[in-house]
């Protein structure tokens, strides 16, 4: 009995310790997710693509340059990732320092897909398979220290864990007991008080993002030894374990980081140990040992989000002195006359209908499958319409609800004989059930925590629903594919391609209206009331959790609809092309950009996300323009990578016109037009409103 | 539209592929005929040749895609090195393989008067697969196709354009189309090998671990299998598996410690992993720590030397298996020595996929040689499924194409595949280099008997 009992505790020991290397991995990660917020008040999902920029740049400047530890140290961590704070602040967040949340978070979220990119087409960096990368100590992977006996460390990961405590306990110092520190969180709290107080808001701000910066480069390059290829995805996939990291200190304690990020990385190890065995004598344990590993870090994240009130509470600092600022000229007020909006709706109906008609009767199977992929992509964005244009929730789940459809399509199918339209309403109406559900218990929380729990969300689709055999196919999947068909409306047979196109526009121009309808009707006005003032909706009697559970389910709903759309369409549920949790995150992104609140917004997104790779970037129009593909210049076809790239930058912009930049057009069309007919209006003359307003803003937009 | 940002994207991108790889390798590397063995060719497929390219009448050809008097024209699209999450080289390296291929042919004076052509392979960028592909067959230009990608998702517009298309097998659910000639046929996902018990047989090894990714059904049921199968022979080797995991995360995020840990436990004397190349170096770098790095690995998807030899001695003593005629094998009397010849001739460096694009070059070749001089698309496909020993000269155990785009089944493995079933092994030496094991060089196939799946006694086969 004392033997077991001692090798349990034997074990329960060593899985402790063989914890800490990844755990202290996710907590640099937290420490420096917790750092930029301190410093900068930016919940910044772009970390994740800073520390990729150091890792990358140290490991080409090691293997492809061949240089010595140190001076591709210094390039990497010491020049390249505070030049990159050093940019990121002067260009991007000085300007938007009293922006709210919701709109820092969407301008991060494009830096997350857009640094990675350029800094890959910038530097000719690929991924070198086999070559892992090396740590800043000589032999860092191969030499080995077992202080206690029981389990050896390698010196890589004692020095990422030296690093880890030395870090947290200077930076909490620097917080703590240093001026520059003090000034700091001052900044973030209010950069006008700062100034007033002869603290120069700028410099201090670009200090702390340097600061911040730096500390994502020596993050990087301290976790890439961990990965055998360098990827991307790979750190915004470890970021997303970061924030459950992080958040177990309420993004403000950076001990709560560390303890946050190892308590995850020994819980996984001891789950790992003694599940196994546990399951072994009671089998009720084994689904907990297939589920429970990945679920871990989303478990956590969620659970504090939900459960912690502490965190709910954690507002972003708001500046005192915002008030100063007059008033931004508020564009909603420049109405259009009926005419003006009946015209361009018939003008974009006229254009949406003769693109059909060339399409359908002069395209070929390439534009006739290009323009229905829009379509149906234009469908799934219509839910972010819904749920971030009206409702105000960033919710970056919109992926698992239309995987949801495409794959409840494919089971109903596949195992009912069921047609594919009734399939796909199911589907759609299980979704609308699966977000109204998650709307339960994230419709308390904070915008930037409802995107931070529907990310979690995601990646607990992608990693732990989606295995489930009756979600995603399981065995069936894997012997026969997950085949979709097309489907059969009484007499017609939508099996061509065509005659399908036809049927996704039909559906499109449904849900149009359904949004349409819903932005005028009760609902829309409900939730424009709420994002107005919650208390004063209340006060009349508004419930916002329900209106939010609606936002979220009906939302759902369509975004299901359009996920099967698009499987009927491939024919084929094909996940990891279509509905992936950072290509879900990238639909945000272009939807943001381009209109948030209004359906041509969203059917724009679609056409970019689709065409503008091959028309742009692969010269087919410049081609078409000159009359001959072959005088298109030598510089085409550029790489599809800058579609992430332009786009991921484009979404500065939101903080700008959160309208997005076509409605941010129109209104300033719109407002020239007024200026013509009444004279001048006291705002600027371009329209153009400050990211200060993005929360407050109640105006209808015109399209 | 490509994410080079990757993550779950990537991992089951990367996962279907290189686990795929190694169901193809590990269950089918390949069946073998019926009649084969060690001392017979049954290259019959070689015999068109000369009749194909010399005497027979020139027959001029119109309304065939791709065919004119002077060549017959084929597409390529794939995912390119720079798209692949692993950055490894898929469709450039096939193609480089079928240009090699295609030049070897067309110094011989091509096929029917006419010179073999692949265009410049289109990158699919890992998720525009379905679009390359639709602009091939709107084209209209092309009579066929190869494609090396990690997502198949454009091939049933390749066939359903009535194109004969040919690939790199690790998509076994797509290969079941009859216009689709991979360099091994359809495989048997779910069958149990033998490989890897008689592998363990040799050196000992009793106690196993088995490994497998949770988020991929591929590995899934690679790592089932495979625990079948020492699980089926237990009696007679007195191997057992002791430690199993089939829900890793991908990548192992969190590493594998607590697995190998429990290896160190019970005694672990070989590995069988069902995972990718890089989960594979994180494995064999944690049993190195954790004093294991003796304990061989026998590896699905590892046959890159480049990759072995970057990692130094972590994969010494491993075994791997590999689905054509190894590098290490006797050249002579079989297609490798043409291949290394024209691979030289081109400047092309030479690789596994290299080598599967010349496998699968011959496969349209032969189908065009079988079809005759008055050939069309559904001729070609038609005549190469005619084909019952299909072995690119002896660089794949013979493919029975009547029967090979249908699967075998666990029960039988004879009707739709064939007598028996043979994987090429070789094992890592000190100076981390691959070396033939099992078989020699001349006879490098180690083969198991289907019609009584009990029998653990390979017979070592050539096929040259």
């Amino acid at each position: 009995m004392h033997v077991l009992a001692a090798s349990a505790l034997e074990d329960l020991f060593r899985a402790f310790l063989q914890g800490l290397p990844p755990g202290t991995v996710y907590a640099l990660f937290a420490l420096g997710f917790v750092l930029t917020y301190k410093t900068s008040g930016v919940f910044n999902l772009a970390f994740g693509a800073q520390a990729y920029v150091s890792a990358a740049m140290f490991f080409k400047a090691r293997e492809q340059w061949g240089w010595e530890i140190p001076p591709a140290l210094v390039l990497s961590v010491f020049i390249l990732a505070p030049l990159v704070g050093l940019l990121l602040e002067g260009v991007i967040f000085r300007h938007l320092r009293t922006a709210g949340d919701l709109p820092k978070l969407v301008v991060t979220i494009g830096l997350a897909v857009a640094l990675p990119n350029l800094f890959n087409v910038l530097a000719s960096f690929e991924p070198t398979p086999g070559v892992t990368p090396a740590g800043i100590v000589p032999d860092g992977a191969t030499v080995f220290y077992d202080p206690f006996g029981v389990y050896p460390f390698s010196r890589d990961e004692l020095v990422a864990v030296a690093v880890a405590v030395v870090a947290m306990t200077a930076l909490a110092g620097l917080f703590r007991f240093t001026a520059i520190g003090l000034r700091m969180r001052a900044v973030v709290e209010s950069p006008r008080m700062t100034e007033l107080n002869g603290i120069p808001a700028d410099r201090i701000s670009a200090v702390a993002w340097m600061l911040s910066s730096f500390f994502a480069g020596i993050a990087g390059v301290l976790i890439a030894p961990r990965f055998n290829t360098l990827a991307p995805g790979d750190f915004f996939g470890l970021m997303v374990i970061a924030i459950a990291a992080a958040s177990v200190g309420k993004l403000a304690s950076l001990p709560g980081a560390l303890v946050g990020g190892l308590g995850l990385g020994v819980f996984i190890a001891e789950a790992n140990t003694f599940l196994p065995r546990w399951a072994e004598s009671s089998s009720w344990l084994e689904p907990l040992q297939d589920n429970l590993t990945p679920a871990i870090p989303f478990m956590v994240l969620f659970g504090i989000l939900v459960l912690v009130p502490g965190i709910r509470r954690a507002k972003a600092a708001t500046d005192p002195l915002a008030g100063v600022d007059p008033p931004p000229p508020s564009i909603g007020m420049v109405e259009r006359s009926r005419r003006d909006v009946l015209l361009s709706r018939v003008a974009g109906t006229v254009f949406v209908v003769g693109v059909l008609a060339i399409v359908l009767t002069q395209g070929d199977q390439v534009w006739v499958f290009r323009i229905t992929e829009a379509v149906a992509l234009a469908t799934i964005f219509l839910s972010i319409t819904v749920i971030t244009g009206l409702g105000g929730q960033i919710s970056l789940c919109q992926g698992a609800f239309a995987a949801t459809g495409a794959f409840a399509v494919f089971q109903l199918v596949d195992r009912y004989d069921m047609g594919a339209i009734p399939a796909a309403l199911v589907g759609a109406v299980i979704a609308a059930a699966l977000g109204a559900l998650l709307s339960l218990p994230v419709r308390r929380l904070g915008g930037v925590w409802v995107a931070i729990a529907t990310l979690a969300f995601a990646y607990f689709f992608d990693s732990v629903v989606l295995q489930l055999p009756f979600v995603g196919g399981g065995d069936t999947s894997l012997f026969q594919g997950t085949a979709v068909p097309r489907p059969v409306v009484g007499p017609w047979d939508l099996g061509s391609d065509k005659s399908f196109l036809v049927f996704a526009v039909v559906v499109l121009a449904i849900v149009a209206v359904l949004v349409v309808n819903l932005r005028s009707g009760t609902l829309g006005k409900t939730l424009l009331a709420i994002r107005g003032s919650e208390v004063a909706a209340q006060s009349v009697g508004i419930s916002p959790g329900r209106a939010r559970l609606v936002a979220f389910a009906v939302s759902a709903f369509i975004a299901a609809i359009g996920g099967s759309l698009m499987a009927m369409h491939q024919e084929n549920v094909n996940y990891g092309n279509n509905f992936e949790p950072f290509l879900a995150v990238f639909w945000l992104v272009l939807v943001a950009v381009l209109g948030v609140r209004t359906v041509s917004g969203a059917i724009q997104g679609a056409v970019a996300f689709t065409l503008f790779d091959p028309l742009i970037l692969k010269g087919e129009l410049l081609g078409w323009i000159l009359r001959s593909p072959e005088s298109v210049p030598g510089v085409f076809p550029i790489v599809s990578t800058w579609v992430f790239i332009l786009f991921g930058f484009g979404a500065i912009q939101f903080a700008r016109h959160p309208q997005g930049i076509l409605e941010y057009q129109l209104h300033r069309r719109a407002v020239k037009a007024a200026e013509k007919r009444d004279g001048p209006g006291p705002g600027p003359p371009d329209g153009s409103s400050t990211g200060a307003e993005v929360d407050e803003r109640t105006e209808e937009p015109v399209g | 539209m490509q994410l080079n940002h990757t993550d779950g994207f990537s991992r089951r991108l990367a996962l279907s592929v290189l686990v795929a790889i190694g169901l193809v390798v590990a269950s089918c590397g390949n069946s073998g005929d019926d009649t084969a063995d060690s001392d017979e060719n049954p290259s019959t497929t070689e015999t068109g040749g000369s009749d194909a390219t010399g005497d027979e009448e020139f027959v001029s050809i119109e309304g065939v895609p791709g065919v004119t008097d002077d060549e017959i024209r084929y597409a390529g699209f794939g995912t390119f090195a720079e798209s692949n999450p692993l950055g490894t080289c898929v469709m450039q390296c096939m193609a480089e393989g079928v240009e090699a291929y295609f030049a070897y042919r067309n110094s011989e004076g091509g096929v029917h008067g006419r010179e073999l052509v692949l265009d410049d392979p289109v990158n699919d960028e890992l998720t525009k697969n379905q679009e390359k592909a639709l602009e091939i067959v709107s084209a209209g230009e092309h009579f066929g196709a190869f494609s090396a990608t990690q997502v198949a998702s454009g091939w049933q517009d390749i066939t359903g354009a009535g194109m004969p298309l040919y690939v790199w097998n690790i998509h076994p659910v797509e290969t079941q189309d009859e216009a689709v000639f991979g360099n091994a046929p359809t495989i048997c996902i779910e069958c149990t090998q033998r490989n890897a018990v008689w592998a363990g047989q040799q050196i000992g090894a009793e106690n196993f671990a088995v490994f497998g990714y949770g988020v991929s059904e591929n590995s899934k049921l690679s790592a089932q299998t495979s625990r079948a199968a020492i699980e089926q022979h237990a009696d007679e080797t007195g191997q057992e598996v002791v430690v199993f995991d089939d829900n890793l995360d991908f990548g192992l995020p969190n590493g594998i410690a607590p697995q190998v840990s429990a290896m160190v436990e019970n005694d672990v004397d070989m590995v069988l992993s069902s995972i990718d190349l890089n989960g594979q170096k994180t494995l064999a770098q944690e049993m190195e720590r954790q004093g294991l790095g003796d304990v061989p690995i026998f590896h699905p998807n590892t046959y890159n030397q480049d990759f072995v030899a970057e990692a130094g001695d972590l994969f010494v003593g491993d075994f791997v298996t590999v689905g054509f005629l190894p590098f290490e094998a006797e050249a002579e009397g079989t297609g490798q020595a043409a291949f290394r010849e024209w691979m030289g001739e081109l400047g092309h460096e030479i690789s596994e996929v290299a080598m599967v694009g010349w496998i699968v070059a011959d496969a349209a070749y032969q189908g065009l040689v079988a079809a005759g001089p008055d050939f069309d698309q559904q001729k070609v496909i038609d005549a190469t499924n005619q084909i019952t020993d299909f072995t690119a000269d002896g660089l794949v155990p013979p493919i029975d194409w009547t029967t090979g785009h249908t699967p075998p089944t666990p029960d039988d493995r004879i009707t739709n595949g064939s007598e028996r079933t043979c994987t090429a092994m070789v094992r890592v030496n000190e100076s981390a280099e691959f070396e033939i094991y099992g078989g020699t060089p001349e006879k490098p196939w180690v083969c198991f008997a289907n019609d009584d799946l009990s029998v653990l006694e390979p017979e070592f086969v050539s096929f040259g």
